[in-house]
């Protein structure tokens, strides 16, 4: 096929099957409007987005049906070791009596620990032996010897397996994995959770549901199906995104996690703030990304999204904090849906309070903010952002990287459900960043 | 030897960034270890020459600059490059790149949404030329049909992929 439209000569370029000719025409072609490179570079870069996109794709779906035929193996597999695992037993039964417990980690922090199965009388630096952990209060912190550091907060109960291999029953947990530890999997009755180099939170409930939430890198999830011969769809979850699953009512968005202020991780507690729930029009077609609520997280310094591991929320130069934003529940948005044109967020709030939003100051605030909001006249800085951000304008550059600044808007409501919109309108010329927010008691507000 | 916080500073740069110095390199040879192979090389001359780099600049252009180099390096030996620019065409597609690569990081995850989408035969299309990484002739032979009607079904499933994610995102490009 001869190839003399721009169009075919960029796609046998990118397919690499043009002809001396036909490379020729497409060289002529590029010279004659610099603009013409733009079409080229913009098709090469989808091109190769698209080809990382499959390989994701496919890879996925061979993982699904590896999974699958585990399980198959797994069966023939298991009469055959069976007699094997008899004669190690004997061995190894024999080997743990005579040398004591083993153990697999070592304290690094003892809150208040209050353990049913062992004394109370933790201190860092104490080896922790493996098996159960009954934790009724207090938060203990463990390094596995594998490099994976645990934070579990009571009541939890848990199973310590190894260095790499843990069964949560139930209670929440931060898991931090160094990159010995990649691999490193807790098992809970909904399914397992297997770590690919993150930060991640986790929680199990006893009536059998699991929520995984991701701070920073990859976990795989593979929930548990009702019998063998379903096999629910293992997923992979990056950072900012969430899931919640269980053998009865499978796989499920969990669009609203409760975290930590002082650092990337769930909260030790369920939050009673003003902020009763978050949810956008997104539905199923986004399963996982996820809004962080932070109770009373708000303050220099505060993360600002949960799918972004730098940016954060900053008085702006030589100025302080505002006083009456301090303390506020805080909402970590999804910074990726800056993007969507048709986004709507819904807050539930439980009592009078004032909404803050933090809107790039770059661009006009889109209608629905200008409507219903009013312009407090407060800005805030928010970065570092890639450097390649730089050049632009409105760009603060500090020794860190880049900020951009955020104008603070503000709405008093009473309680009830408010809907806001996208961060920008359509007609907006470049993209702006997510929208930060925020939610005040009206009476500790001012 | 750099300090920790120059070995911090490049660790977050070079994490950012790798993704679209990888996909650069596998632009212009079609050869995935090839790329890979200019990609360490390329990572370890960025590490060697970190101190030379200037923090008021962005890294991604400079990150190019060395892979373009590496590529120049190896250009003669590759018989599949897809390099046939001269020098000056590479360099201004160099720099196109480094101004457009940011634009686009967000598409990644509308891209994965749209593909599944996709209808059974276009994906099995796209799946031979993107997974199985066979040209147009290898996939019409596969399926029984003209290298030509590969051609088009390509580029029209390209097409529909563009506009699903631009229908998701909204066609500007925006950098943060």
């Amino acid at each position: 096929m001869k190839k003399d439209d721009p169009e075919s000569l960029i796609a046998g370029w990118l397919d690499g099957d043009l002809t001396a000719e036909e490379q020729t025409r497409l060289d002529e072609w590029l010279r004659e409007n610099p603009e013409n490179l733009d079409h080229l570079v913009e098709a090469s870069i989808r091109d190769q987005q698209l080809r990382e996109a499959v390989h994701v794709f496919e890879n996925h779906k061979s993982t699904v049906k590896k999974s699958q035929s585990n399980r198959l193996a797994d069966r023939r597999f298991i009469s055959l070791i069976a007699f094997a695992c008899v004669m190690v037993l004997g061995i190894s039964a024999a080997l743990w009596f005579s040398n004591g417990a083993s153990s697999f980690a070592e304290v690094t922090a003892a809150e208040n620990v209050r353990l049913t199965n062992r004394g109370d009388s933790l201190q860092a630096g104490a080896r922790f032996p493996k098996g159960s952990i009954s934790l009724m209060s207090g938060r203990l912190e463990l390094q596995l010897d594998s490099g994976v550091h645990l934070e579990m907060t009571g009541p939890l109960e848990a199973e310590l397996i190894d260095s790499m291999h843990l069964r949560l029953k139930s209670g929440r947990l931060n898991a931090d994995v160094g990159e010995r530890g990649k691999g490193f999997t807790v098992y809970t009755d909904a399914g397992d959770v297997i770590d690919l180099g993150t930060r991640f939170g986790i929680e199990a409930d006893s009536d059998g549901e699991c929520r995984v939430a991701v701070f920073t890198g990859q976990v795989e999830v593979r929930p548990r199906g009702q019998d063998e011969k379903t096999t629910p769809k293992t997923i992979l979850l990056s950072e900012g995104q969430a899931a919640r699953f269980s053998v009865l009512a499978g796989l499920r968005r969990w669009d609203q996690v409760a975290l930590a202020a002082k650092a990337a991780g769930i909260s030790s507690h369920d939050p009673k703030g003003v902020v009763t729930r978050v949810r956008d029009n997104l539905g199923d077609s986004e399963l996982n990304p996820f809004y962080g609520i932070v109770e009373n997280g708000m303050r220099d310094g505060a993360l600002a999204y949960t799918d972004k591991p730098n940016p954060r929320w900053h008085a702006v130069e030589g100025e302080t904090f505002p006083e009456w934003l301090e303390g506020a529940d805080q909402i970590r948005t999804y910074h990726q849906f800056r993007s969507r044109l048709y986004f709507k967020l819904n807050l539930e709030i439980a009592e009078p309070a004032v909404i803050y939003v933090f809107q790039d100051s770059r661009a006009e605030a889109p209608a629905w903010l200008q409507e219903t909001f009013t312009n407090t006249g407060t800005q805030l800085r928010v970065g570092p952002w890639n450097p390649a951000v730089a050049d632009e304008s409105g760009v603060i550059i500090k020794d860190d990287g880049p900020y951009l600044t955020a104008i603070v808007w503000k709405r008093e409501v009473v309680p009830g459900v408010f809907e806001l919109g996208p961060p920008r309108e359509p007609d907006t010329e470049h993209l702006v960043t997510m929208y930060g927010l925020a939610v005040k008691p009206l009476g500790e507000s001012d | 030897m750099l300090s920790e916080e120059d070995q911090q500073m490049f660790t977050r740069l070079w994490t950012e960034d790798q993704p679209s110095v990888s996909q650069y390199l596998m632009s212009l040879v079609r050869d995935s270890a090839t790329a890979k192979d200019l990609l360490q090389n390329t990572a370890l001359i960025l590490l060697r020459k970190f101190s030379e780099y200037d923090r008021d600049k962005p890294f991604l252009p400079w990150a190019l600059g060395v892979a373009k180099f590496e590529l120049l390096g190896h250009r003669r030996d590759q018989a599949r490059s897809r390099v046939m620019f001269d020098s000056d065409m590479l360099d201004r597609y160099t720099e196109k790149w480094s101004e457009l690569a940011p634009c686009h990081s967000d598409d990644s995850d509308a891209l994965q949404a749209c593909l599944a989408k996709l209808p059974g035969h276009l994906r099995k299309v796209v799946r031979l030329r993107y997974f199985d990484d066979l040209n147009s002739g290898e996939i019409a032979k596969s399926l029984g049909m003209n290298a030509g009607s590969v051609r088009v079904t390509l580029q029209r499933t390209r097409d529909q992929l563009r506009k699903c994610v631009e229908r998701e995102l909204g066609t500007e490009g925006g950098s943060v």
